[in-house]
């Protein structure tokens, strides 16, 4: 053979090798990437579905704004809201139009509904024409994890979408779609032609299988060698996939606009961004108008180029004409139509991106990151947007005036189930910075004494709550080095002889590094560890006051544990998990462990109920106008550089952290700084009365405050101490006065013995 | 006194309108009422005689959870139990179901976790405090067993 054929050859060969690897590989590429889905779908993450019941305590206002968040639209000038996802309001009576939506564990469809509230409590709640004990309303979608270029979509099927948009996309971008293999030659000549004679790449000759490609894999570009991938992938996408498919998913892949850092991709999504509603309600110059965005989103952008949009949008209404899709009567009044595009809508990325970042971090442990972003899962949460809401008003009211480098991080979790409620990561409530909620990690201070305190209580032949305890000065000598430690009151003074419960309440600090060292350090750090976090090893004495550092949630967790009678469940940010089809992938349930006996703790809460009440967290007063019992802690770090509250109410427990990013000094102790937020946080929140229940381990004894002795109860100035049976001192101190004065009390008291109640009789 | 039984037919009368003891319940670990108390500053609350009335939400659920427990769907009863927590998470009856939940399903060691929060609930309901010991000692049977 002669040389030159050979050359031929082995040219041909190596071109047919080339040729078929770019096949195999660009099929295998198609193939995987889309192994059972054709796009990118993010996860979907909701807030708790509202349920709806007489005798709720709701908010109107804050109610509406639930609504708005839920994307329902106030309707005015007609007696029903026709279309769901609409309401109406009447005063504080609310119509509903429903949407349907699937919880997971049940599907609703839609329904009309009506709410009656009558002095911020929910009286009436009718569905469908029926009085109803429970509703139940669709979800805020709180967010959604997004694919690494910020891309959203809304799904929307083959059969769900009108003819003439099919029809028209077909007509105007790729008119011999259904017959051609991916590429279309006759087009490529032409588009050829038009840029030589114009010396650019300016004509695009892209059927809708390459934009399908283009879309997909690869960045933008207009080069030769990106034609020529294009046309492989887009070979390789008619191999694997038929015309609807292909069609399918261009429709809800295409690039048609953005909204700030989100890109609006498909029609399903571009319908609601652009007009407000699906795509079956798509007017036939609403498509026309979608249509001729593809050529160029950001060029024809109704927004910001009306006039250019709708000259485009004619252009494509004449196509349309053409091709027999519309009759000229329709062409004409669809002509002069307006463009009919809404104002954009307000919700943009998240409206609580700190609990989004909570619930994806959280997550993170069960799913890689690329399924996260991949699978469309739907996420349900116990996000509540009524306690967000009451929240982050709370911590700006108290922020309004005062520095401007004070941040905040605030977690509140429902008191039975220690499901996470509402999550404050920072002041600027809607942008996502530093989640100082879950990632501030600062000392808690006096926040950790209950721990030492709880310790003594376990030891009741010991410690009782009028145990007295030296509260005079300490000096400590650390047995490595012999530097001395002498921890000092905040108040600059030592205050003697006090009962257990007194050094508690007034949070002194001699007394509690006495107590604590008595104890034994490892015994005080095996309580904190049982109660929900385990501090630093080696234990240290300063640990006694708090020098440790932990974020608002772990504290969250072992305040739970108190609040729970002492009882530990973990706290959670997400109920459940299901795939879009709606198979339950996780469940989150709620699981609980018995970690302390409930006397010791009940002891202990009364304490904290004391520090409310009498102690350093006595100015919540102003703010717990129902007198709600509210057990508590302040805290309160060296040079007042963090401000802490940790407390808790019949139904819900909130931790509240101030201080500066660059952890200068706050100015704030505990109870000026984040005692005041806590107060005004629950003030906004439906809570119950915190009515500690007494386990049967426990007895009373009648004390007096002044001296901290038992009394008998004739005194008058008692006050009834809790203490373990058995453990209650057995001297008692006769009263002070000599004479007993029957006080009021005293007469209304009604006997509860047959001959006690004699015995008044024939007084 | 000139009529002795007359005196103690008055008597008889007159004890009857003393208020009632509720034998049944140990009343020692309550606190002395009308003491202010440490804490609250208020006096004590006698725990309510008869079961708190209950708002009809939390009925509907709990009754929905009961039949899903008959049909056996035990995950879907404690999902509504959850719900049921959410509109009143103090209501014993609650924590005890869903410790018959656990229990059914085999969860021995949360069943009695369960069954001991609702006990420190039920303040005055002796019957329910009845079942969860009941449930209490079935549970630890079981961990037993499964040692």
């Amino acid at each position: 053979m002669k040389k030159r054929h050979l050359f031929i050859l082995l040219l041909a060969l190596t071109a047919a090798g080339v040729f078929s690897g770019y096949t195999y590989t660009f099929n295998r590429m198609v193939r995987d990437r889309f192994q059972g889905r054709l796009w990118e779908l993010p996860a979907q993450v909701y807030a708790r579905p509202m349920e709806i019941y007489p005798g709720m305590v709701l908010y109107p206002g804050r109610f509406e704004k639930e609504l708005a968040l839920m994307g329902y639209r106030k309707e005015t000038g007609r007696e029903t809201p026709d279309t769901p996802g609409t309401y109406l309001r009447k005063g504080d009576q609310f119509t509903l139009f429903c949407r349907p939506f699937d919880f997971g564990d049940e599907k609703r469809s839609q329904r009309l509904t009506k709410i009656l509230i009558k002095g911020n409590k929910v009286v009436r709640v009718k569905s469908s024409g029926r009085e109803r004990n429970t509703e139940r309303l669709d979800p805020v979608l709180v967010g959604m994890f997004y694919p690494s270029s910020m891309e959203d979509r809304r799904l929307i099927t083959l059969d769900q979408t009108p003819d003439l948009l099919k029809k028209t996309i077909v007509a105007v971008e790729d008119r011999n779609f259904y017959t051609h293999y991916g590429i279309d030659p006759k087009s490529i000549f032409r588009a050829m032609a038009v840029n030589l004679k114009n010396r650019r790449l300016s004509q695009g000759a892209s059927t809708l299988t390459q934009q399908l490609a283009k879309n997909f894999f690869l960045t933008p570009e207009k080069t030769l060698g990106r034609k020529i991938n294009e046309a492989f992938m887009a070979a390789a996408l008619e191999f694997q996939f038929s015309k609807e498919e292909i069609l399918e998913a261009y429709l809800n892949e295409v690039y048609l606009g953005q909204d700030g850092k989100r890109a609006i991709h498909g029609f399903g999504l571009a319908s609601d961004f652009y007009f407000g509603k699906p795509i079956h309600r798509l007017l036939p110059h609403e498509t026309a108008l979608l249509v001729g965005m593809l050529k160029g989103p950001s060029a024809f952008n109704p927004r910001r180029y009306p006039e250019r949009a709708k000259t485009r949008r004619n252009t494509v209404l004449a196509m349309m004409a053409e091709q027999g899709l519309i009759s000229p009567s329709l062409l004409e009044t669809s002509r002069a139509a307006t463009l009919g595009v809404i104002k954009k809508p307000a919700l943009a990325l998240s409206p609580f991106p700190y609990y989004l970042d909570l619930v994806k971090k959280r997550l993170l442990t069960t799913y890689r990151e690329e399924d996260l972003r991949t699978m469309g899962l739907r996420i349900f949460t116990p996000l509540d947007p009524q306690v967000q809401l009451g929240a982050e008003q709370g911590l700006t009211e108290f922020l309004q005036g005062g520095s401007r480098r004070l941040e905040a991080g605030i977690v509140v979790t429902s008191r039975a189930s220690n499901e996470i409620q509402a999550l404050i990561g920072g002041k600027d409530f809607r942008y996502m910075g530093f989640n100082r909620a879950v990632d501030a990690i600062r000392p808690i201070g006096s926040l950790a004494k209950p721990a030492v305190f709880l310790t003594a209580l376990m030891q009741p032949e010991k410690y009782t709550p009028v145990t007295p305890l030296s509260d005079a000065a300490i000096t400590y000598k650390n047995p490595d080095d012999g530097s001395l430690w002498k921890p000092g009151n905040f108040d600059n003074r030592f205050h003697g002889t006090v009962p257990l419960y007194r050094a508690l309440v007034r949070s002194y600090n001699a007394s509690t590094v006495r107590l604590g060292l008595s104890l034994g350090l490892d015994a005080v750090s095996r309580t904190f560890g049982r109660l929900g976090h385990t501090p630093p090893s080696p234990a240290l004495p300063s640990h006694l006051l708090g020098s440790f550092s932990m974020s608002p949630v772990q504290v969250a967790q072992v305040y739970h544990t108190l609040a729970s009678g002492g009882f530990h469940t973990p706290a959670r940010a997400i109920r459940t998990v299901y795939t879009p089809g709606g198979i339950r992938l996780q469940q989150y349930p709620l699981t609980i462990e018995q970690r302390f006996d409930p006397g010791p703790v009940f002891l202990l809460n009364k304490i904290l109920q004391a520090a409310v009440t009498q102690g350093t967290g006595k100015s919540l007063k102003r703010w717990d106008t129902r007198n709600l019992g509210i057990a508590g802690k302040t805290g309160t770090t060296n040079d007042l550089r963090d401000s802490w509250f940790a407390g808790f109410s019949g139904n819900r427990l909130a931790v509240v952290w101030l201080g500066r990013d660059d952890n200068r000094p706050a100015g704030l102790t505990g109870a000026t700084g984040a005692l005041q937020v806590f107060g005004r946080i629950m003030a906004k929140l439906p809570n119950t009365r915190l009515n500690l229940a007494p386990p049967e381990t426990v007895e009373w004894g009648i004390i007096d405050p002044g001296t901290g002795d038992l009394t008998g109860r004739d005194c008058g100035n008692g006050i009834a101490v809790p203490f373990i049976k058995g453990s209650k001192p057995a001297e008692t101190t006769p009263c002070p006065q000599k004479q007993k004065v029957k006080s009021a009390t005293e007469v209304k008291n009604r006997p509860r013995y047959l001959g006690d109640w004699l015995k008044e009789l024939f007084k | 006194m000139k009529h002795p039984a007359l005196i103690l037919l008055l008597l008889f009368f007159l004890a009857s309108c003393a208020p009632k003891q509720v034998s049944t319940v140990p009343r020692s670990h309550l606190p002395p009422e009308n003491i202010p108390q440490i804490g609250t500053g208020s006096p004590g609350a006698a725990p309510p005689a008869q079961k708190p009335v209950r708002l009809a939400a939390l009925e509907t659920l709990i009754k929905k959870a009961k039949t899903q427990l008959d049909r056996n769907r035990p995950e879907a009863a404690f999902t509504t139990l959850e719900r049921a927590l959410s509109v009143d998470g103090q209501d014993p009856e609650i924590w005890h179901l869903m410790a018959r939940v656990r229990f059914l399903q085999g969860r021995y060691s949360q069943a009695l976790s369960l069954a001991k929060k609702s006990n420190t609930l039920a303040w005055n309901r002796p019957e329910l405090k009845e079942k969860n010991s009941q449930l209490i000692d079935e549970a630890r049977k079981g961990l037993e067993r499964d040692e």
